[in-house]
């Protein structure tokens, strides 16, 4: 068999395996459309470290290989960038976490921004084409 | 295609995976653990919440170094 075939099939399988090992999390919202705030933030913790496995598969794949299409230097950067700032929102999320049941925790705020960080995060990861992506 | 080339993209492919399932393996409690405090609107303990953190800053890491 072509050698070229062989290593499309293996390649292939390699990454329907992996992308096939997780399940996604439910949305952090219960019956009363409420949650605890820690619950939510360590959702969000899980949320970050799939984005940033995705985005160091796509980085080790790029840099092995920097002619596979749809590697580009500009996104790689961004997400590197998008990542600092959103593990910055994480610390000041978990910071506001142990203030609590303090008033001025500012925990709502530190949630919203945390959310706004990740979906810059989840923008740059969205960029990965589909035959590159590791879940 | 380059052997070499292919050897190496086998055994990136394979270092991935092995590394994704490292990740589910240490997330596991963690993600059992976060879809009950969900679903009954229960605070997570600190312990787990530092772990977690400590995940994050280790997966930012391996971004950045990648």
């Amino acid at each position: 068999m072509n050698p070229r075939i062989i290593v499309k099939v293996l390649l292939c399988v390699a990454l329907a395996v992996v992308a096939g090992c997780t399940t996604p999390l439910p949305k952090p919202v219960n019956a009363n459309g409420t949650v605890n705030a820690s619950a939510t933030v360590a959702d969000l913790d899980l949320t970050y470290q799939d984005l940033d496995r995705l985005a160091t598969a796509y980085v080790t794949q790029c840099h092995a290989a920097s002619t596979t299409p749809g590697c580009s230097e500009s996104i790689i950067t961004g997400m590197k960038a998008a990542s600092t700032k959103a593990k910055a929102a994480l610390h000041a999320a978990h910071d506001a976490l142990k203030q609590l049941p303090g008033v001025g925790s500012g925990i709502d705020k530190a949630i919203a921004d945390l959310n706004a960080a990740l979906a810059f995060l989840a923008s740059y990861t969205a960029q990965i084409p589909a035959s590159m992506k590791v879940k | 295609m380059n052997p070499i080339l292919i050897e190496q993209i086998l055994q990136l492919l394979l270092g991935q995976f092995l590394t994704v399932k490292a990740n589910d393996a240490a997330n596991a409690p963690y993600i059992a653990t976060i879809k009950a405090a969900l679903a009954a609107n229960q605070p997570i303990d600190q312990t787990t919440l530092d772990s977690l953190l400590a995940a994050d800053d280790a997966a930012d890491a391996a971004l950045q170094s990648a």
